[in-house]
């Protein structure tokens, strides 16, 4: 594994001024971290998808045992494969061809099959006597290791982990301390780690007293204190390896210090002052220290190579005599190089490649028979995976279809609800906000909210102030005990119905969606905002043949006590719901000065369609209407026939998602009770799974996939590709929602394959941090990724199947071509494998696989 | 008939108690979850026992139960948080491994604690007391593959040890000077030998202040947050107050061993001035949690010191409610805005303070009549102050919420009061000189925070920020970078 930086560049970046430049390539191990509470999906390898997915693998299993392939025991896959299997077979030749292995030997495959199959071939084998055989090997030089690590992990290795341990407590004090600076009123006095820690370190009683002289005589510049310590840490060539391996001890802190330097003096600088904070200390603490010895070993140790050709393939001491010294070398290398990741990869292939299976097999049946008439409504759903169930659900209790698009529907929007000075950014992380929609209403209607809201804050306003003030604290108690135990009880003992009805909240009145200026920009002008509304019609694929009804349906979650609330909202809507943004839309599409404009562009909407926006209430299986129903004309007549088919479709999906979760023994409440419930219980740790499980992103027809019961595991967005010959929409499919999803698919999937590093651990323990996110037990990493909770069904039962995105296209094979060539970045990710991608040619009805 | 309906009570708390005990340790025998949901029921039970025994007049027993009022709310307190929590444990352990083990030992905790409570026999009190301390332990190591959990529920198992071998030192001191197994002393200790009383004495603070976290011993509390939320809701409201009810048995060995009472007093001010700073500084919610118990208790331990038993005992119940209440719900504090809180001019609160002392004093004389009165006086006042600094009364609509709060105030004191006898004076109150320096070095400890607070690079400044966050963290072998133990959990199952 070589850093992406040759050694002679690596030469010349010597000197301080070129320090930003080896963080910056540094810092692609550590993928930005955002707050708990605007949950946007986060990959934690984004930024290294120019390499492949096995040797970021490699690379990243040297460090922490923090592996990117599931472990043996969870691929059952493996264990119920027949021993000829030809899919087995197949994916064996490829990877011993992408291994520069001969493919067509057939002592390899046996000796592979061998170690992936273990009811085959583990019988014991006598003990044999290789020594004559030693003398005769080659000698093979041994692969250099993927990465290095640092001093103080050596020294642990080699049992003395004081200097580890001091260095990683040390590290997260100061970092959490650094993080919370805005929201204590007693924080770290520095706008800068750096500068705080150069000041104040020798102030740190848990410093040992040497080292805090030491560190009392830092230089001023983070710069130049990083580059000291790295001269005295590492040799040139191994610098970066060294600062990315001290990057990925505390990857949390890291990616959380990036996203705060993005809005502060900058992501680099950020991660400057951290480094230079790690490996200053380190140096302070290793100086003196003898280093562990153990260079590594420049050949392979052919004895344990030799024996497991024996216990797979039975070759003896004997047998090797037939082959040349060449073919040795390269047996001994195979063994060598298929090794327990190896094992593991080619089960995730294995599992991929069946699932894709399934999913073609199942996508090439004949659809449901399409309806003649036309449908009575149309309703546009978010592509989350939990939009499916639903979708099929209405599709088969009426005359109606459904569309699936991106949750933010296309809208570059700020949102800011009613009487608040807080903006939400509501569309993915990777656009910006280009104007700010706001709530508005009647002014005393606005004020009567504002009052009614103040009056319920205040409580928490004054309590917030009396807890800051030590001597005010003491009597807390006293003033808010009664409170707290009444409220105890009340979540404890009052059922979910009940507090539904009673507490609902402040009363939110009538408000109407408007479009103002965001930040500089000025106000989004009607020409704008009428794009939008055409980008999004045209992108849904509703352009023409409207139905009297058309239901525009964001998505959101409810659920108490859950620091990762966010997490099960709209991850296109940068984590927050998405009934703002399908407000947003339905009001310009019913707005006749914009449908005036749709209409000169080619999209004529009907007098007599309205457009009504909902929010798909995830965790409770219901539509929740943000718009009041339509009264007259055929609107209303589709509406009484839409409410009239919902619940049966609330009932079908209830009745495919509860039992998926896990319940305790003897309870059995109605669907829609338990729904309830367990969105308002403050104890439940699994209000429902979210996106867990999910596979797949369909880009097609709906004609194509309907009627097909995918499990709610696949992403659906709508599209026709005879529609769209350039390509450019499917290019704004793949690189906007695809990208989200993929995101996505690996936050759960790298929560699920390494929850101990990846994963933030059980909620049971987990405290939150300065409001931005949350750390186990008495102190530890910032924990970014999903809580064991949502990945597990129990502590020994996972949930969640890690497998990479299936990104499946229905057009043809030039169409897909043509898109792989527009968008490089997404030809790069399928070629490492990051995703996997499968075109379905309509035309000539034939499969490909890329 | 009247005998029999007042023993129901006490009759139906014993039976609900054993079958708990006899539950839980059914449970930690077998592997298997048994009967998780009567957990919580029995404890229910068992709370509604006690409540009853409250409000019914108590018959003369021969058993060595107490028949005090105080006793009996104390024990409904930790009963019913013992309900509260098992009913959240059901769902919120839901899926661990521990979940049934984690169930049996809270029973055993609360049953312990209620045991000691109850019991007038101070044999019992130690075996009680023991065994909460024992369940205490195990749930703090309750994940058996962590070992940050188990190092420190070794480091915290040393600390509670010490605290209940120095109970027991007392418990024996006590037998031996007094020939009997009663729970409390006599009269008049001026028969007891000198070394008897000052080591007694040294017993009874080490048992009391141990647990309630006070300085020196603060760092064992804030090494507790590798126990589930449950855990630790249950431990901040029912098991550290222990120091209080102690005091109230044995308070008048403070008395006459004259450093005692002195050393009570400014160890619990130096205490609420830590864990305050501690509060302030730190950063994660449970820690913040934690270092405001300190405080708390500080406060009341206090009050015992002043001679306020009834004020300590109302703040010792009412700071259970609010702080199980508040580790409950430690999942819900993320926000998307992040401000600090500017607290208001310290003049201005102080103007504000008087006023409301001149107030309380004028509508409750009984607030001006002892020296710990005013000490509370005090705390309220301070308060209120900061609350109408930044919620005026004035403004109309902020009326409503302040007619409740402190309406609410007043009702719950009052009807304590009513409840509750006032406990017979075990400690007087010591010197008024010892009153005016702690409420001094309350005053002055509040103001100097405010100060540094406001010039935050003065190296007085961050030398006091330094020692405060390194007094509050954990030891370093109880932290874990990753959860890695989970990974080896993950791997011993199969996909279904």
């Amino acid at each position: 594994m070589n850093a992406p930086l040759s050694s002679q560049a690596l030469q010349s970046l010597q000197s301080a001024d070129l320090t930003p430049a080896l963080v910056e390539a540094a810092a692609v191990v550590v993928a930005p971290q955002w707050p708990i509470a605007t949950f946007a999906a986060r990959s934690p390898w984004q930024d290294v998808e120019d390499r492949s997915f096995d040797e970021v693998a490699r690379w990243f299993a040297h460090h922490n045992a923090s592996t990117l392939y599931p472990a043996r025991a969870h691929l059952p896959e493996l264990d119920a494969l027949p021993a000829n299997s030809p899919l087995l077979l197949q994916l064996l030749r490829r990877w011993l061809r992408e291994h520069d292995f001969p493919t067509d030997d057939l002592l390899p495959l046996r000796f592979c099959s061998a170690q992936l199959l273990p009811a085959a071939g583990t019988t014991a084998t006598p003990a044999a006597d290789w020594s004559a055989l030693l003398d005769t090997l080659p000698a093979i030089p041994a692969p250099s290791a993927p990465g290095l690590h640092s001093r103080a992990t050596r020294l642990a290795q080699a049992g003395q982990p004081a200097a580890l341990q001091l260095l990683e407590s040390t590290t997260q004090r100061w970092a959490k301390l650094f993080i919370a600076r805005d929201s204590r009123s007693w924080g770290l006095a520095e706008a800068d780690l750096y500068r705080a820690w150069q000041q104040q370190a020798q102030y740190d009683p848990q410093l040992p007293a040497a080292v805090r002289r030491k560190l009392a005589q830092l230089p001023a510049s983070p710069e130049i204190a990083l580059q000291a310590a790295l001269a005295q840490l590492a040799s040139p060539v191994e610098q970066l390896a060294y600062l990315q391996a001290h990057l990925l001890a505390q990857p949390g802190w890291a990616g959380m210090l990036r996203w705060l330097g993005r809005r502060a003096a900058g992501e680099i600088s950020a991660l400057t002052d951290y480094l230079a904070l790690r490996l200053t200390l380190e140096a302070a603490l290793t100086e003196g220290l003898p280093l562990p010895g153990s260079a590594p070993a420049a050949t392979l140790d052919p004895l344990p190579l030799l024996e497991a050709w024996q216990r797979h393939a039975q070759l003896q001491p004997a047998d090797w005599a037939a082959f040349s010294p060449a073919q040795t070398e390269q047996y001994l290398r195979l063994a060598h190089r298929f090794d327990v990741l190896a094992q593991c990869r080619l089960g995730l292939e294995i599992r991929e490649a069946q699932y894709r299976q399934t999913l073609q097999n199942t996508l090439s049946q004949p659809a449901a028979p399409n309806r003649a008439e036309a449908p009575v409504a149309q309703l546009v759903f978010c592509i989350d995976v939990r939009s499916e169930p639903l979708r099929r659900a209405i599709e088969a209790s009426g005359r109606f279809a459904t569309y699936g698009f991106a949750g933010f529907f296309g809208l570059p929007i700020s949102t800011r609800e009613l009487d608040s000075e807080h903006t939400h950014a509501a569309c993915p992380v990777i656009l910006a906000p280009q104007a700010e929609v706001s709530e508005t209403a009647a002014p005393h209607e606005r004020q009567r909210y504002r009052l009614a809201r103040q009056q319920n804050q205040q409580r928490q306003l004054v309590q917030q102030q009396i807890k800051h003030d030590p001597l005010a604290s003491l009597a807390l108690p006293e003033l808010a005990g009664h409170w707290q135990g009444l409220q105890m009880l009340w979540q404890s003992f009052i059922p979910a119905r009940w507090r539904q009805r009673w507490a609902r909240g402040v009363r939110k009145p009538q408000t109407r969606p408007t479009v103002g200026a965001h930040g500089p920009q000025s106000a989004a002008s009607l020409a704008q905002q009428a794009e939008w509304a055409a980008g999004a019609l045209k992108g849904i694929g509703l352009t023409r043949e409207f139905a009297p009804l058309v239901v525009i349906a964001g998505h959101g979650s409810h659920s108490r006590n859950n620091p990762y609330a966010a997490k099960l909202d709209c991850g296109a809507c940068g984590g927050a719901a998405g009934g703002f943004n399908a407000r947003v839309l339905a009001a310009l599409c019913n707005d006749s000065l914009i449908r005036e404009r749709l209409l000169a562009q080619g999209i004529a909407i009907p007098a007599h369609t309205r457009f009504i926006a909902a929010e798909h209430q995830t965790s409770l299986d219901t539509l929740h209407w943000l718009d009041a129903a339509p009264h007259e004309g055929p609107a209303a007549e589709a509406w009484q026939q839409l409410q009239a088919a919902l619940p049966f479709a609330y009932a079908q999906l209830s009745a495919e998602r509860l039992p998926q979760l896990p319940k305790l023994a003897g309870e059995a409440d109605r669907a829609d009770e338990e729904a309830l419930r367990r969105a308002e219980d403050w104890s439940e740790v699994r209000p429902e799974w979210g996106l867990a499980r999910n596979a797949a992103f369909i880009i097609g027809r709906r004609s194509w996939s309907q009627g097909h019961n995918l499990q709610g595991r696949a992403f659906l967005h709508g599209y026709h590709w005879a529609e769209d010959r350039e390509g450019s929409l499917l290019a704004a499919i793949v690189a906007g929602p695809v990208t989200v999803a993929q995101w996505i698919n690996l936050q759960y999937y790298a929560s699920a394959v390494a929850p101990h590093y990846q994963g933030s651990g059980s909620k049971a323990t987990q405290t939150v941090t300065a409001g931005l996110g949350v750390m186990q037990g008495n102190g530890s990493d910032l924990l970014a990724g999903l809580p064991w909770q949502a990945v597990m069904a129990d502590d020994h039962t996972p949930y969640h199947i890690p497998q990479r995105l299936l990104v499946v296209i229905e057009a043809p094979k030039a169409h897909v071509e043509q898109l792989l060539a527009q968008l490089p970045a997404f030809a790069t990710k399928v070629r490492n494998q990051w995703l996997l991608l499968s075109s379905y040619d309509p035309e000539s009805q034939t499969w490909t696989d890329w | 008939m009247q005998p029999t309906v007042s023993f129901l009570p006490l009759g139906l708390w014993l039976g609900a108690l054993a079958l708990s005990v006899a539950l839980a340790s059914a449970q930690l025998l077998r592997t298997k979850p048994l009967f998780l949901h009567w957990h919580s029921r029995l404890a229910a039970i068992a709370a509604l026992a006690a409540l009853a025994q409250l409000a019914l007049p108590q018959a003369a027993h021969s058993w060595p139960l107490s028949t005090s009022p105080i006793a009996w709310l104390l024990i409904s307190l930790v009963l019913g948080l013992g309900t509260i929590v098992q009913r959240f444990s059901l769902r919120f352990l839901h899926g661990d491994l521990d979940q049934a083990r984690a169930l049996a030992w809270l029973t055993l905790l609360t049953s312990g604690t209620s045991l000691a409570w109850a019991s007038t026999d101070s044999r019992l009190l130690l075996l009680g007391w023991g065994l909460a301390l024992w369940a205490l332990f195990r749930l703090i190591g309750l994940a058996r593959d962590w070992p940050a959990a188990q190092a420190a529920a070794r480091y915290v198992g040393l600390w509670l040890s010490v605290a209940w071998l120095a109970l027991l030192v007392l418990v024996v001191l006590v037998q031996q000077q007094t020939g009997h197994w009663q729970v409390g002393l006599p009269t008049s200790l001026a028969s007891w030998p000198a070394w008897a009383i000052q080591t007694a004495a040294a017993a009874l603070l080490l048992a009391a202040l141990i647990p309630a976290a006070q300085w020196p011993a603060q760092r064992w509390l804030l090494a507790t947050m590798v126990a589930p939320t449950p855990v630790s809701a249950i431990m901040h409201a029912g098991l550290v107050n222990a120091g209080g009810i102690l005091l109230l048995h044995y308070g008048s060995l403070l008395a006459a061993a004259g450093w005692a009472q002195v050393s009570l007093l400014l160890l619990a001010v130096c205490s609420i001035l830590l864990g305050s700073g501690m509060a302030l500084v730190q950063v994660d919610v449970k820690r913040q949690l934690a270092a405001s118990t300190v405080a708390q208790m500080g406060c009341m331990l206090l009050q015992c010191a002043l001679g306020a038993y009834l004020a300590a005992l109302i703040h010792l119940l009412l700071h259970g409610l609010f702080k199980a209440s508040l580790f409950l719900q430690a999942g819900g504090t993320v926000s998307p805005e992040r401000r600090a809180v500017s607290l208001p001019a310290f003049p201005k609160v102080l103007l504000l303070a008087a006023l409301v002392m001149i107030g309380l004093f004028a509508l409750h004389p009984a607030y001006a009549a002892q020296p710990a009165g005013w000490l509370s006086a005090l705390l309220l006042a301070w308060a209120l102050a900061q609350g109408l600094a930044t919620l005026p009364i004035w403004q109309w609509r902020s009326l409503p919420f302040w007619l409740v709060s402190v309406g609410g105030f007043f009702a719950v004191q009052a009807g304590l009061h009513a409840l509750l006898p006032a406990p017979a004076a075990a400690l007087s109150a010591p010197a008024n000189g010892w009153i005016y320096l702690s409420a001094a070095l309350l005053l002055g400890g509040s103001a100097a925070l405010q100060y540094l607070l406001q010039r935050p690079r003065h190296p007085l400044a961050q030398r006091l920020y330094w020692q405060l966050i390194s007094l509050s963290e954990a030891p370093r072998h109880t932290l874990d970078m990753h959860p890695n133990h989970l990974a080896r959990r993950a791997q011993q199952g199969v996909l279904v």
